[in-house]
């Protein structure tokens, strides 16, 4: 049971290499065996996930989004994602280095499922990226994939 | 003539012997139309007059006729010469206003009829025949009233020696129309000159004859001194009277109760210009009182059944040659002795003169006016344009004019700028645009001179110059006759000219101009405020834009500031989890510096980011309860004030404020984290309360702590100002400048009070909505 809550497949898109690397290393600590895919852009990311690829591998569990994205902008990410019969059931989980009101906002309103400060993540990053785990994987059940 | 019944002649004397060509033999007896055919067959009562032929002469004569029916049948028949052959179609009107004939008629023929002679004799009228200004005749009675015993005294004299000197020319003057057939008046009254050389007044009747078949004169003098003298001393005393009336100042006008007019007096034919005989027997309306006043003058008039006397009325009396002028009337009812109204008397005195001064009154008052509604006016407006206009718009109701223009001047460039131009082109009075023109103040231009030398200039031509024609803005237009000038000032510069011109000659006075240089005054005035206003509108919308900008621009700062203190944050964990092993001591403390700075780096990106966003207030202002929102902000401290043992003293009530929650949260939040801050440790103590004054509500927090220099009061609100070592008090240093721009955001003001060892506190100011 241990074993099947800590392994997430799990998509990270965030163009700073830099927090995309302290982020995979913060999921690591708290489960090793979490499958992270990386995309610095938006467009790869999009594109990928629409992808027979994707079906084969299985479609993540959970992806995490920046919104200061090069191309497409991660609003537009999100949008797209939210607007996609594919990916519509992912939860979408916001990683913004900013905490503006109106951006907390409009990420909700454009359907992310959280939103998380990135300094709140590396405060904290243990306890919060277990909290993410545990929610995610045992108390809200993914619908079934069809 | 005379004639009978059958129209035969009885009589006839020498004139109608003269104008038919006959003897007195050859006449008598004979009917009158073997003379003049017309009158065969015809009633001489239906003839009485007319121009009929007689058969004197190979071509006959045109003599006129009248006849007048006499009792026992008989006819008078008067017969006069026209002057020749008449071709005039001018009827002689022989009536009562010419001669009169029973005193005509009798005389003729004195020589022969013995019955007339005696009738001539004895007659009680003087009666005398002239001949060559001569008399040739003359009977007793003509004599004595002369003074003269016997005729042979008077005969063969020059009549002019028997007339008083004041009646020869008019006599001279009647004799001759009589000659010439004209008419003469049948009675006048002259004077004559006695034998003993006093005069005598007379009725006199003159009338033409022939004497010896040479035309003469008839004249019949009835004595009437005594009458004149009855006459004279009644027109004394009436003369007396009317004396004292002519004499009066003001108009009378004596009516009947009727209102017919009967009398007026010299200063009312002065006054209305129309003459005693015009005025005599108007009735109302008279002509000089206007149709508009005829109805309030009747009502007046009907006061009067009711009081003897009316006072004062204020009326309108038209002149003869259609002036108005301003009288103040009295109305008066004279009664006989018997005490029954007889006459009505009205006296009008002119009050014109007090009408022009009320009028004079009432235009300066209108002046005052306008000048009132120009300062009010332009109050309202920051514009130029509209001031120009508004300006117009008042000067047109006190200051006759075809042109106006307002120009501006540019003292450091030495430019006019029209701002406002109104002129008449093609007969019709225009508003140019003028916005966008320009021109060099040259010297030659009139408006130099006005801003050059700072004073007014009235220019008055003798008349239009025609030969001056402008093409100001693209329209043609003539020159005016009257112009004037006036310099508009602010504070000791000329900041313009204003100018009123019209086409009349000499349409412009000293007094116009200083209208107009009193109303440039205050359009100097506002003008200058209007410029004021746009600079300063300009600088707020500048200083908005920058305070706008560097709001953006920090926030852009701290945010992408954040990003690369997250890497450095997020390293420094990945080291300390993974490699602290290979770390000594030293290294050690060094990698928990970088996060200790990363920490504080964060909160003073924070705070930056907080500032940036405490622009204008996005948030819409509530009513706030001050008492709530500190009870949430000490349940937020609770833990530090727990920890350094301060008692926080609240005064009640907190009032309510109109104020952003999560702003005003701040303010609280960064002053009492400030007191907690810099408490001391002996008995430290925070207090809170409020007050509503006048300005808004004023709120003030209260510390014992380490106090504040008074040189620093000021700089504790500028960002990053730090008066205190590091290591001593932890802070950004944004803390203050915040909560001073949100209470600047909501309009308050921020100070603070302090004595250094003593304590802290700071005041703000939320004003009412």
């Amino acid at each position: 049971m241990a074993e099947h809550r800590s392994a997430l497949s799990i998509v990270l898109i965030d163009d700073n290499h830099d927090h995309a690397r302290i982020l995979q290393w913060a999921f690591q600590q708290n489960g090793s065996r979490n499958r992270i895919t990386y995309f610095d852009d938006g467009k790869s990311a999009l594109d990928f996930l629409n992808s027979p690829a994707c079906d084969e591998q299985g479609r993540p569990d959970l992806i995490f989004l920046d919104l200061n994205l090069p191309r497409i902008d991660g609003r537009e990410v999100l949008r797209r994602l939210k607007g996609e019969e594919n990916t519509v059931g992912i939860p979408v989980i916001i990683i913004s280095s900013s905490d503006r009101e109106e951006d907390v906002r409009k990420a909700y309103e454009l359907g992310a499922s959280s939103y998380v400060s990135k300094s709140a993540i590396l405060q904290e990053f243990g306890s919060v990226v277990k909290t993410f785990q545990e929610y995610w994987s045992t108390i809200a059940k993914l619908p079934p994939r069809k | 003539m005379i004639l009978n019944g059958k129209g035969e002649c009885l009589l006839a004397n020498d004139v109608a012997l003269v104008l038919l060509g006959k003897k007195r033999s050859n006449l008598i007896n004979q009917p009158l139309s073997k003379f003049i055919p017309s009158t065969q067959n015809v009633s001489f009562q239906s003839i009485k007059r007319g121009r009929v032929q007689t058969l004197n002469g190979s071509h006959g004569q045109t003599v006129f006729l009248h006849a007048t029916r006499l009792a026992g049948g008989y006819y008078l028949v008067a017969l006069a010469h026209q002057g020749g052959p008449s071709t005039s179609s001018k009827l002689w009107s022989f009536g009562k206003s010419t001669m009169a004939l029973p005193e005509f008629f009798p005389l003729p023929g004195v020589e022969e009829e013995p019955n007339y002679r005696t009738l001539f004799q004895h007659s009680p009228y003087g009666t005398a025949v002239v001949q060559d200004e001569r008399l040739v005749v003359a009977n007793p009675m003509f004599c004595k009233l002369l003074g003269y015993r016997a005729s042979d005294d008077v005969l063969g004299k020059e009549i002019r020696r028997f007339l008083d000197e004041g009646s020869r020319m008019f006599f001279t003057v009647l004799e001759q129309r009589a000659f010439r057939g004209e008419t003469i008046p049948s009675r006048f009254e002259t004077r004559m000159l006695r034998e003993n050389g006093t005069s005598i007044d007379v009725e006199m009747t003159i009338s033409m004859t022939a004497h010896h078949d040479v035309p003469a004169l008839i004249l019949s003098v009835n004595d009437i001194t005594d009458r004149k003298e009855l006459e004279r001393r009644l027109t004394d005393s009436e003369g007396l009277l009317r004396n004292v009336v002519n004499s009066m100042v003001d108009a009378l006008v004596i009516t009947d109760l009727q209102g017919k007019v009967l009398d007026v007096n010299d200063e009312f034919e002065r006054f209305t210009g129309y003459s005693r005989r015009e005025a005599f027997g108007t009735e109302i309306p008279y002509p000089w009182v206007p149709e508009e006043d005829l109805r309030s003058y009747i009502g007046w008039l009907d006061k009067l059944r009711e009081n003897n006397l009316l006072r004062d009325f204020d009326i309108t009396w038209l002149r003869k040659n259609g002036d108005r002028i301003a009288v103040s009337l009295n109305t008066t009812l004279l009664r006989n002795s018997a005490g029954d109204p007889v006459l009505m008397v009205n006296i009008a005195r002119d009050i014109t003169e007090r009408q022009i001064s009320r009028t004079e009154l009432s235009r300066q008052l209108q002046r005052l006016q306008v000048l009132y509604d120009l300062s009010r006016a332009l109050t309202e407006t920051f514009d130029t344009e509209e001031i120009a206009r508004i300006t117009y718009k008042q000067i047109e109701k006190v200051i006759p004019l075809d042109a106006f223009f307002i120009d501006l001047y540019d003292e450091r460039k030495n430019i006019i700028h029209p701002i406002f131009t109104v002129d008449v082109v093609n007969g019709e009075r225009r508003e140019f645009d003028v916005r966008s023109s320009m021109m060099e103040l040259d010297d030659t231009m009139a408006t130099a001179s006005v801003i050059k030398g700072r004073k007014p200039l009235l220019e008055l031509r003798p008349e239009i110059p025609s030969q001056i024609r402008y093409t100001p803005f693209g329209n043609e237009t003539q020159a005016t006759a009257s112009l004037m000038y006036v310099p508009m000032f602010s504070k000791d510069r000329t900041i313009g000219v204003l100018s009123a011109q019209s086409y009349t000659v000499d349409q412009y006075s000293q007094d116009h101009l200083t209208l107009l240089q009193s109303i440039a005054n205050v359009v100097g005035i506002a003008i200058e405020k209007a410029n004021l206003y746009q600079e300063t509108i300009l600088k707020s919308q500048e200083i908005e834009a920058r305070n706008k900008e560097l709001d953006d621009f920090t926030y852009v700062v701290s945010h992408d500031l954040k990003e690369p203190l997250i890497s450095v944050e997020g390293y420094a964990k990945m080291l300390r989890h993974e490699y602290l092993q290979l770390l000594d001591e030293s290294g050690r403390e060094y990698l928990q510096s970088v996060v200790d700075s990363c920490a504080h780096m964060k909160r003073l990106i924070d705070e930056l980011l907080q500032l940036s966003r405490v622009t204008k207030l996005a948030e819409k202002k509530v009513p706030l309860q001050l008492s709530t929102v500190l009870r949430d902000v000490l349940e937020e401290l609770r833990f530090s004030i727990r920890e350094r043992k301060i008692s926080v003293v609240v005064h009640h009530p907190l009032p309510e404020v109109p104020a952003v929650d999560t702003h005003i949260k701040i303010v609280f939040r960064n002053l009492l984290s400030n007191a907690i801050k810099f408490s001391r440790t002996a008995n430290p103590t925070i207090e809170v309360g409020a007050e509503v004054q006048a300005e808004g509500t004023r709120v003030f927090i209260r510390d014992n702590g380490i106090g504040i220099e008074p040189e620093y009061f000021d700089k504790i609100f500028m960002i990053f100002q730090r008066l205190h070592k590091r290591d001593e008090f932890e802070g950004s240093g944004a803390g203050l400048t915040i909560v001073k721009k949100i209470v600047e955001a909501h309009g308050g003001r921020i100070w603070v009070d302090s004595k250094p060892g003593e304590g802290s506190t700071f005041y703000f100011i939320i004003p009412n909505a």
